[in-house]
């Protein structure tokens, strides 16, 4: 089984406002904002990336270890995917 | 049907710009003495509708490279072009003021779009020496309610479309209020003498006095919604909540189309939102009065710039008349 990769869509600009990323969805008018870890991950995210990779980043960042950080990482993920802000490539 | 006899332009300052225009724009201030080149020019053209290629956008419109257009039944065919030219193809039989409507509506607050600014759907008015931003949908009461900041002595930038700079700098247009009849007859103005906005409307074209104002800060943004609470409160707002209201109450923001477009929008609603307190005011739908809604505001505006003296709000020389 070959490693799932994770790239955030290209055309989705972000601007930062008050230590938070901003940036409208995939959708018109559909605005979110990323912090901490989220707007870390959001990124990284500029190249592909496996989830063992992020939890390893967000490890070396932040006080916690890549196997804590994992399940919240990949629900992050599986979160940015369904609203189509990042490709998932197999 | 030609307008002017000679053909020839005929020119008007709104915005700070100059336009030169072959069709006659009453609502528009005429320029006395014309700079040699106009930043706009309005001509009369054959426009055939979206050329090939074009995205077609919600409401008519269409989008292609540096250029858009829209179509209104029994009013004519408008296109924008480059931020310098806006083209105008009148349906047979329609009347003047109402292709001037969407002229001085749509096809200017497009190219204003074009030409690199954050288009608003909103009023301003100056606060001492800055300005304030109320915005709102159709209906939510924001030229009533800039009526009534005129009446109390503030001096109303534009009304529907305020273009904002790069900067931060609202830009002045047009010393006009639309208003519904009954929105008149509330600020107990007479409609006799004011000009139909058009003849399907009961609307009218209320002239305003005020100071000869120029390009000024934009420091408060108001947006008006509905509220089923029983009292008036201004609430402000933070973060992406600013970017999703800065995007609904941008004029015609079907025009905000394509990966750079957004790009470039939000990065103007980021410029603008690093100098602004943004505030919503939420009107109880039954009570609300332009009365109450404005002291409300100037209270928060009072509120919020600790460094400004009352008498300082209101313009300190009277009004020309």
């Amino acid at each position: 089984m070959s490693e799932t990769t994770y790239l955030r869509r290209p055309e989705l600009h972000a601007v930062e406002m008050d230590g938070e990323l901003v940036m409208m969805g995939t959708k018109q008018g559909e605005y979110f904002s990323l912090r901490d870890v989220a707007a870390s991950l959001w990124q990284h995210l500029d190249q592909p990336r496996t989830l063992d990779e992020l939890c390893e980043l967000v490890a070396d960042e932040y006080d916690v270890t890549a196997q804590d950080c994992r399940d919240d990482v990949a629900a992050f993920l599986e979160d940015l995917a369904a609203k189509s802000m990042v490709d998932a490539r197999s | 049907m030609t307008d002017g006899p000679d053909g020839g332009m005929r020119h008007y300052a709104c915005y700070g710009l100059h336009l030169a225009s072959e069709l006659p724009i009453d609502e528009l201030d005429p320029v006395a003495e014309p700079r040699d080149a106009a930043d706009v020019v309005v001509t009369r053209a054959q426009l055939a509708g979206p050329p090939a290629g074009a995205s077609a956008l919600p409401h008519d419109m269409w989008h292609l490279d540096d250029r858009c257009g829209f179509g209104i039944e029994g009013v004519g065919r408008y296109e924008i072009r480059a931020g310098r030219e806006i083209l105008v193809d009148p349906a047979p039989g329609a009347a003047r003021r109402t292709i001037r409507l969407y002229l001085l509506g749509t096809a200017l607050g497009a190219l204003m779009a074009q030409r690199g600014h954050l288009v608003l759907h909103g009023n301003a008015v100056r606060i001492g020496d800055a300005c304030a931003v109320v915005l709102g949908h159709s209906g939510a009461g924001k030229s009533t309610l800039a009526a009534e900041f005129s009446r109390r002595g503030l001096d109303i930038f534009s009304d529907d479309v305020v273009p904002v700079t790069s900067e931060g700098l609202a830009l002045p247009g047009s010393p006009r209020i639309k208003l519904w009849a009954d929105a008149l007859e509330g600020l107990g103005v007479a409609t006799d003498g004011l000009q139909r906005v058009d003849r399907r409307h009961d609307k009218f074209q209320l002239p305003i006095r005020r100071h000869p104002v120029t390009p000024l800060p934009l420091r408060w943004i108001y947006v008006l919604e509905r509220s089923t609470t029983p009292e008036l409160a201004i609430e402000p707002v933070h973060g992406a909540t600013c970017y999703a209201l800065l995007h609904e109450h941008t004029y015609r923001n079907e025009l905000i189309h394509g990966a750079e477009a957004v790009r470039s929008h939000l990065e103007q609603c980021g410029r603008l939102l690093s100098g602004v307190r943004m505030s919503r005011v939420n009107r109880p739908a039954d009570t609300m009065t332009p009365d109450a809604t404005a002291d409300a505001i100037i209270a928060d505006i009072d509120a919020t710039a600790p460094d400004m003296a009352p008498e300082q709000r209101a313009s300190e020389e009277s009004v020309p008349a």
